[in-house]
């Protein structure tokens, strides 16, 4: 068999790609056979897989994103997001957030970070729980007229806001 | 100080060659290297200057270089060696690398994001990169703000690395599989537990050697212990398949197997010009020949095939040899440096 690229050498190599789903068959030679697959090991392949994924899951999340567009703080949009399929700063992953959650989870299966914490935020975060908590056992002590406790969460809660201040 | 990977070759490291561990980080108030301009990329990169310059962290001393200070081969070299990524000394970006001195630790400023920390190892062992990579992490979480939140985790430019922003992998050194075939099916199966497999030079290399990078390709929804017990459990199959694998070849056609092996000896010990992907495959059969034990040599077990390896890639080899090649004078030098390090043979 003649290769199906260069029509002049013997076919040696068996190619099979799948391109937007369609199973391509190929007969090539050698030398043509190596530059394909050189052409597929290309990241620009990585890139193009990621581009057409992002196309696949626009149809039902795209409508929902038309009032936010463009990202206010670096001005990436979603047609150059979808184009590089990279983002431009923190603050995209708040302004396309149902689009990402979208491509994330077709990526990663999961939609929710469960691993590490940065350990400055983390606290902070902690802290805004632990305030949280303590209004709420604030309100029950007052609604069982425990004024002793209520004045030891109160002053717990003022230290925390002077902590705020600081 | 010698590099991370010139290690005593009594070490042998057997299938698995290598260990590294990724962590892509962004700063939380500067937009993302691909938006970044080049005042900010230059102030981002002075900001690391004052926290990282001959810094000691968990007993190692740390050094910031500006990449545009090194020299062309110098980076070619840094690539070969795992060092910073063929993206990095392409980049247009002003960019700077911190390192160990041994350069097993490492951050790549303004890649893809801002920060990358990579920590690499002789041998089997993400227990212990994993631990160093995250070590750097936290000294820089004291510093500064990173891009982060609740749901999507570490921010990163690219949503396939958002979450933990961890690549784990293993470089591994599978002849036996590639040669029966059985790789291929093992590939299809690994993809179903978001393991990937590469080339030895990551995305856009083609397998040489029988060497392949395997790595996570999930970074959400999973903790960083669960990722790298994941890769440590696809990757432990791997490496007991490629044991079995080799026993069968050798029980089978021993014979064969043997004078394919010392041919491939003799080609190392005594060729003149030697081509960068011919060195690579003699190499595998050598170090394979090593470990079960049919080619018997003077020394250890096995030889530091990452070293050699590195060492024979066009830029490490010019620096070798201190001075500019062409191709056919690489192929040469490449056949020399190989030459003298080939293990004699034992007498019996």
């Amino acid at each position: 068999m003649i290769c199906e690229v260069c029509h002049k050498e013997q076919a040696t190599v068996f190619l099979t790609e799948i391109v937007n789903g369609k199973k391509i068959e190929m007969h090539m030679c050698n030398s043509c056979a190596t530059k394909e697959k050189s052409r597929m090991y290309t990241e620009d392949s990585f890139q193009q897989f990621l581009s057409s994924l992002l196309k696949l899951t626009e149809s039902e999340t795209l409508k929902e994103q038309k009032s936010q567009e463009i990202c206010n703080n670096c001005q990436m949009t979603i047609d150059e997001f979808r184009k590089k399929s990279k983002l431009g700063c923190a603050n995209c992953y708040e302004t396309f957030k149902p689009y990402i959650k979208h491509i994330v989870k077709s990526i990663h299966g999961g939609e929710l970070h469960i691993g590490k914490k940065p350990f400055r935020m983390n606290q902070k975060v902690q802290k805004q729980e632990q305030k949280i908590f303590l209004e709420s056992e604030l309100r029950i002590s007052l609604m069982q007229e425990d004024y002793e406790e209520a004045a030891r969460i109160r002053d717990l809660l003022a230290k925390f806001k002077e902590d705020d201040y600081e | 100080m010698s590099k991370w990977y010139q290690q005593n070759q009594e070490n042998y490291p057997g299938v698995i060659m290598s260990s590294r561990v990724r962590l892509a980080r962004n700063l939380r108030f500067y937009p993302f290297p691909n938006r970044l301009t080049k005042e900010n990329a230059i102030e981002l990169i002075e900001k690391f200057k004052g926290k990282f310059n001959n810094v000691t962290i968990d007993d190692n001393i740390y050094t910031i270089t500006n990449m545009d200070e090194v020299k062309s081969i110098d980076k070619v070299a840094m690539m070969e060696e795992h060092l910073v990524s063929p993206n990095f000394i392409n980049s247009l970006l002003p960019s700077a690398i911190i390192t160990s001195e041994d350069d097993s630790k490492s951050i790549m400023i303004n890649e893809e994001d801002h920060l990358r920390i990579q920590a690499m190892t002789y041998g089997a062992d993400l227990a212990k990169v994993f631990a160093e990579a995250n070590k750097l992490d936290d000294y820089i979480e004291e510093c500064f703000d990173y891009a982060y939140n609740n749901e999507f985790g570490y921010l990163t430019s690219c949503p396939t690395n958002v979450g933990t922003g961890l690549r784990a992998s293993y470089m591994i050194h599978v002849p036996a599989l590639e040669a029966s075939g059985q790789l291929r099916i093992i590939l299809d199966a690994i993809g179903k537990f978001g393991i990937i497999f590469r080339g030895m030079y990551g995305e856009s290399s083609e397998p040489v050697g029988s060497v392949f990078q395997v790595s996570n390709q999930v970074t959400m929804g999973f903790s960083e212990q669960e990722i790298i017990d994941n890769l440590n459990s696809v990757t432990m199959q791997v490496v007991d398949q490629e044991l079995k694998v080799r026993e069968k070849l050798l029980r089978e056609k021993p014979l064969e197997f043997e004078d394919s092996i010392y041919r491939s000896y003799g080609l190392l010990k005594y060729a003149r010009v030697l081509s960068s992907k011919e060195a690579m495959t003699l190499l595998s059969d050598i170090k394979l020949g090593m470990e079960i034990g049919v080619l018997k040599t003077d020394s250890y077990n096995s030889i530091n095939i990452f070293e050699i390896m590195t060492s024979i890639q066009p830029a490490n080899l010019q620096k070798i040899e201190n001075r500019a090649l062409d191709v056919i004078e690489r192929d040469i030098a490449r056949a020399h440096y190989v030459r003298q390090m080939m293990p004699s043979i034992k007498k019996n």
